[in-house]
């Protein structure tokens, strides 16, 4: 029980230092786009600069998996206070709502209709193709 | 002390509202939608401002940053796959990242809203403060624009699964892609709902359909006569 008890704060201090190790990777990010004028956030210039880390070996896979899988599957929570935030608009929505939200799900699906569509039109021609060139290696492409 | 009650409120409601969506699979029961209605049903009850809300709200949307961060760990985890799939990623995401500007202007327009309201709409596709960013350089309202990409996260989630069925896609390349397309962040994270694969192809999705907006957007809505 004490052991295992141990081993659970264990994993909580690794996910608190690791998610720390991320935010600062953001405020790296946050200071380049600053200094550089981009026109990219901090977060997405960190998340290139950990993969060119990442692949160059400087930083193991260990050092961030925890905290960062833990980041990644609760992501929908930290999306909550800011949707709530159309609570400030609420005059606008009350008078064209209707036809802002029909806007954006009409266009939302076309969106995304188009992008998986094609997407899955290239994935299927290409696993044709590879299974009549050559029967039986199409292991790569059941993903 | 008040301050607080609307972040405990916030964790308290998402870790029901996941566990009630984890119980009854139903689209208009995911947790971003229900803890949407929830919260903003109690803030105007116990009349709680926004602002006081989100004077601690904001610890948990500041997450969003490391969460960002740390979408990096599956493209490298998955690298290999996604490299063998360029061409599906590249084609596709051009003309959903063409479609998600000119549709939602369009759209916008037939549906009588207003110049600024047609302006603000066009980036609404991409992560926040990308979405705001090119906002402002073509003339919308940086904070409207922040309000279209809520809407997009939250109407994204629902219409997706049914578009899935509709158009019967079948790869993960494929899902992944148009969550991480139409949806950013959210449709991300509803993307690893589904799989690793699939939310590891909305995360790249993502990036790439930033760059792709940045590139494009102010050419389109020139061409369109907005702004």
């Amino acid at each position: 029980m004490g052991s295992m008890l141990r081993a659970k704060g264990a994993d909580l201090a690794r996910v608190v230092v690791q998610v720390a190790v991320l935010f600062g990777l953001a405020d790296i990010g946050g200071l380049i786009s600053r200094f550089a004028h981009l026109p990219i956030p901090g977060s997405i210039l960190g998340l290139i600069g950990l993969f060119l880390l990442l692949k160059l070996g400087v930083v193991k896979l260990e050092w961030v998996a925890a905290g960062g899988d833990w980041l990644v599957r609760e992501m929908l929570l930290f999306f909550v206070p800011s949707a709530v935030g159309v609570l400030s608009y609420a005059h606008l929505l009350m008078h064209q709502g209707l036809q802002m939200v029909a806007t954006v799900a009409i266009s939302t699906a076309l969106v995304m209709w188009l992008t998986g569509a094609v997407a899955d039109g290239i994935w299927k021609a290409k696993k044709h193709r590879g299974a009549g060139a050559k029967t039986g290696s199409g292991g790569a492409s059941t993903c | 002390m008040l301050i607080w009650i609307g972040f405990v409120a916030t964790i308290l409601c998402y870790w029901g509202c996941k566990r009630l969506y984890q119980r009854v699979h139903f689209v208009l029961f995911n947790p971003i939608l229900t803890c949407l209605v929830i919260l903003v049903t109690f803030l105007l009850c116990t009349h709680i401002s926004y602002s006081t809300y989100f004077a601690r709200g904001r610890l948990l949307t500041e997450l969003l940053n490391p969460a960002t961060v740390a979408l990096a760990i599956p493209l490298y985890r998955h690298f290999e796959v996604l490299k063998a799939h360029v061409a599906e990623f590249l084609l596709s995401l051009a003309g959903g990242a063409t479609v998600a500007v000119v549709s939602s202007v369009l759209l916008a327009r037939a549906l009588g809203l207003g110049g600024q309201i047609a302006t603000s709409i066009a980036p609404r596709s991409v992560t926040t403060p990308i979405a705001m960013d090119i906002s402002e350089t073509i003339g919308g309202s940086p904070t409207l624009t922040a309000v279209f990409v809520i809407i997009t996260g939250v109407t994204g989630v629902i219409v997706g699964p049914l578009v899935i069925r509709l158009a019967r896609i079948e790869s993960a390349i494929a899902k992944g892609a148009m969550f991480g397309m139409g949806c950013h962040g959210l449709g991300t994270s509803r993307a690893f709902e589904m799989g690793q694969m699939e939310g590891t192809c909305a995360s790249l999705s993502m990036v790439t359909a930033s760059f792709l907006t940045i590139s494009i957007a102010p050419e389109l809505v020139r061409l369109l006569g907005v702004g």
